[in-house]
């Protein structure tokens, strides 16, 4: 079997490679049978990576440990759902993972089109395909999953027992899938560059896959942190480890790039800027698997001898160095067609909001690179640990906090002081208030009332857009009011989903705040029937009790909990030894209310029955895990198809002529434009949308049009097919 | 355009602070005393393999005193708390501290490295 999915690496490779130069040089001369040739091979490449990926899947299931990688992360001790996460689990399959989902995503392009008779579509395959052929190169040459031991282990050396949880199964190919994704939008880019389209097709097209990615990556993040704190037993979920760091980078950078993309599309401002922005998202995500695959990070010096540092590092260069010499190539072509009109609007804001997340992002990078910068320009390494992250993070994240309630109070192009007034005199009140008595409360710690303060700001703000857009329809439809709630945010899916998303990052950042600022944490050697406080809980220890499976030698401690007296049911923290792996593992047991966790671990166990705990009351923790699943609910709703009646396909002037009343309409209804600027854009736009419906009832081919089926077409204006 | 110099600046000076105070000299025992002397009694990080049978254990004060080596140079090492759990199945320690004026290395806190992860865990105090 193994024969057959190093075979098929090897053709995938040379199908890859094929493809790439036909996509190109059919796109250039317009050659219809190399196009077709070329999706043919798009196909192939999946195929043959999927049969790859079958046939080491079959090698872990028949437990084949003749193979190095199959021998290395499972046994036949495994549970069958975890050779999952031992097939991605380590380097070689995590290699053979992204090339796998890239060779699908790239499949999936062209499942139901040609190439033929597309602007970007060639190139954009012909780009991906290219990076297909270099990660297919790794896995087929260098990184092998497929290569055997000269003399084969009787059994496998066990999948590393930390990534036996379910947190294993979903966080790896999440990232994955969120890091691969952006090659994506990132080929468009390219494609776009290439052929000098410069407007916002390329963007128009990968939206939902950059959303997709971006969500991906995002979930991956809160999915990690809920592996790590769940298993790893230090009490926290997020310790600026670099590879928690390397997947939070590029999701910074697309974070920008989703507002931006917001400006040219509405404005047509910032093309260089978008195109650079998601050149840095994509080299970021390779940069990612790099670092966390290369042993770059252990030593400069042990990364020269990691078969794939090399490698990687050439590549990064390559896409690097043909990236932003093509932009500087079209420089020209990149030209705004609009300026800055004022410093207070809603571009002013994406922008500044942008250059904060760039920050951020920056902050992130240096201090994940600071050991191997300083080990090579000083010959010592030096490290920043978690202080400073939090130091240099706190600020900007406080900042972009504010400018999440601030910007989406702003008008575009330039908000009057009226508009101003109007809009932020809830939120301010809120904040205030909310500082007031959080101080009431006995929370005074200055920062803490800061940051809820904002958090109250940007929450008064949501409810605002959400309250203020429900009521244009209660006053036009007579709807009762929370059917009209419903309505707007399925109307108007992106800019609510949008903010549904933001009240997700909300909630994690009340309980990022909560189990930063209040912890609570205590150690104790405990005999059975002793008792440890700590905070409202009294633990007692009551018992030890043992269990031996075939792999591991287990100790569950028996504690009782109670809460301000009030017993509160039994915790049972275990402590297993894997002899294999010759390692102990503390797995923590969590009480998880909505106010605190209290999470305690069993460290150790002595010969007379003591044993040692260490306790954490994590106030808030569990906001973090539910904002995650807010978090998918908020991209959903903004990713959710819309239905289209009776308007002409996405890109069509037509739709954009009504789109911009319709979000004339609702910024003017949710007071983000003053009076006289709402008469005036709103004539403006529906002279241009008037024009449009005559110049199509003029053109001979309106008869018969069939891209506008379904009911006649009604002058625009107000009418339930486009009402907000 | 002063928005966005005044934008840097901010960021220089934030990053900067951040690197001031959390800025961990990262050596192996040979690098250490290859630091300038200043340098030797400010925190830093030392990472190396603790020698098979240097490990004793003071019960009564939970002190644990062992030895950080890398084959050249020894450290001496003093730590207080409850040592991770693979300190004492592998021998391959990070540990961070300020050294002492008798030359033990008092450790704040002890990683105990695993071939492809480690676990944190904070205790002791100094």
């Amino acid at each position: 079997m193994a024969e057959i999915g190093a075979s098929a690496l090897w053709f995938s490779l040379g199908v890859a490679g094929y493809s790439a130069i036909l996509a190109f040089l059919g796109a250039r001369t317009g050659n219809v049978r190399m196009l077709a040739s070329a999706r043919n091979g798009v196909l192939a490449v999946a195929g043959l990576v999927t049969i790859a990926v079958g046939s080491l899947l079959s090698a872990f299931l028949t437990h084949d440990f003749s193979l190095a990688y199959v021998a290395r992360n499972s046994s036949r001790d495994t549970p069958l759902l975890y050779i999952l996460s031992g097939f991605w689990g380590a380097e070689e399959g995590s290699l053979l993972f992204w090339a796998w989902i890239l060779s699908l995503f790239a499949a999936l392009l062209v499942w139901r089109q040609r190439l033929d008779g597309q602007a970007l579509l060639p190139y954009a395959v012909s780009v991906l395909m290219a990076l297909a052929f270099f990660f297919l190169l790794l896995l087929a040459a260098v990184e092998s999953p497929f290569t055997r031991f000269s003399v084969p282990l009787p059994d496998g050396r066990g999948l590393n027992p930390l990534l036996e949880d379910p947190g294993m199964l979903v966080h790896p190919p999440l990232l994955l899938v969120g890091y691969v994704g952006f090659s994506i939008p990132y080929a468009f880019a390219m494609a776009a560059l290439l052929t000098r389209r410069l407007d916002t097709t390329w963007i128009v097209l990968t939206r939902r896959w950059t959303l997709f990615s971006w969500y991906a990556l995002g979930a991956g993040i809160v999915a990690g942190g809920w592996w790590a704190y769940r298993t790893l037993g230090w009490g926290g979920y997020w310790g600026w480890d670099p590879v928690e760091n390397s997947a939070l980078m590029p999701w910074l950078v697309a974070t920008a790039y989703l507002h931006s993309v917001m400006i040219q599309e509405k404005r047509d401002m910032l093309r260089t800027w978008n195109v650079l922005l998601i050149i840095l998202t994509f080299t970021l995500s390779i940069l990612g698997t790099f670092l966390t695959r290369s042993g770059v990070l252990v030593s400069v010096h042990t990364f020269a001898q990691s078969p794939i540092g090399l490698y990687f590092l050439a590549f990064l260069g390559a896409v690097l160095l043909g990236s932003f010499g093509l932009l500087l190539f079209r420089w020209d072509d990149l030209r705004d067609r609009n300026k800055l009109d004022s410093l207070v609007s809603r571009e002013s804001a994406f922008l500044l909001n942008n250059l904060l997340f760039l920050a951020a992002t920056f902050v992130v990078l240096l201090g994940t690179l600071f050991p191997i910068l300083t080990e090579a320009l000083r010959g010592t390494k030096i490290l920043v640990g978690p202080p400073y992250f939090k130091q240099a993070f706190a600020p900007i994240g406080l900042v972009l906090l504010l400018l999440m309630g601030v910007g989406p109070l702003m008008a575009w192009r330039d908000s009057s002081p009226q508009v101003l007034v109007r809009n932020f005199r809830w939120p301010a009140v809120g904040a205030a208030l909310t500082a007031v008595l959080l101080s009431l409360g006995g929370i005074r710690r200055p920062l803490v009332v800061l940051a809820l303060a904002v958090v109250a700001f940007d929450l008064v703000t949501i409810a605002q857009e959400f309250h203020r857009g429900a009521l244009i329809r209660v006053r036009r439809w007579q709807e009762p009011y929370w059917q009209a709630m419903w309505r707007i945010t399925v109307r108007q899916r992106r800019r609510y989903g949008g903010y549904l998303v933001h009240l997700a990052v909300l909630v994690i950042v009340v309980g990022v705040i909560g189990s930063h600022a209040y912890v609570t944490e205590k150690e104790a050697t405990l005999r059975a029937g002793e008792s440890l406080h700590v905070g409202r809980y009294t633990i007692t220890f009551q018992d030890i009790s043992r269990r031996n499976t075939s792999d591991r030698e287990v100790v569950i401690a028996t504690v009782a909990v109670a809460n301000e007296g009030h017993p509160a049911g039994l915790l049972k923290p275990e402590r297993s030894y894997y002899p294999r792996y010759q390692q102990p593992l503390s797995r923590p047991a969590i009480r998880s209310t909505l106010r605190e966790d209290l999470y305690l671990v069993l460290t150790s166990m002595d010969e007379d029955g003591r044993a040692v705990f260490r306790v954490w009351v994590n106030p808030l923790v569990r906001w973090i895990w539910l904002g995650g699943v807010l978090f998918t609910f908020g991209v959903l709703v903004a990713a959710w198809p819309e239905r289209r009646r009776a308007l002409g396909k996405p890109g069509d002037e037509l739709v954009r002529a009504y789109e911009r009343i319709r979000e004339i309409e609702l910024d003017y209804a949710t007071g983000k434009l003053a009076e006289e600027d709402y008469l005036r854009l709103l004539r403006g736009a529906q002279r241009l949308a008037v024009g449009l419906l005559r110049q199509e009832a003029a053109s001979p081919d309106s008869g018969n049009a069939p891209r506008h089926e379904g009911t006649g077409r009604e002058a625009p204006g107000w009418s339930d097919g486009q009402l907000p | 355009m002063a928005g966005v110099v005044l934008f840097l600046l901010a960021l220089g000076y934030v990053v900067y602070a951040g690197i001031r105070s959390a800025a961990v000299y990262y050596v192996t025992p040979s690098e250490f005393f290859d630091l300038n002397p200043q340098r030797r009694t400010t925190f830093v990080r030392i990472a190396g393999r603790v020698p098979e049978g240097s490990i004793r254990r003071d019960e009564a004060t939970q002190t644990w005193t062992f030895v950080i080596s890398d084959g050249r140079v020894e450290i001496a090492a003093r730590y207080q708390g409850i040592p991770p759990e693979l300190f004492v199945v592998t021998r391959e320690v990070i540990a961070e501290g300020r050294m002492g004026p008798d030359g033990v290395f008092r450790v704040q806190t002890l990683l105990a490295t695993h071939p492809t992860e480690y676990r944190e865990r904070r205790g002791g105090g100094p």
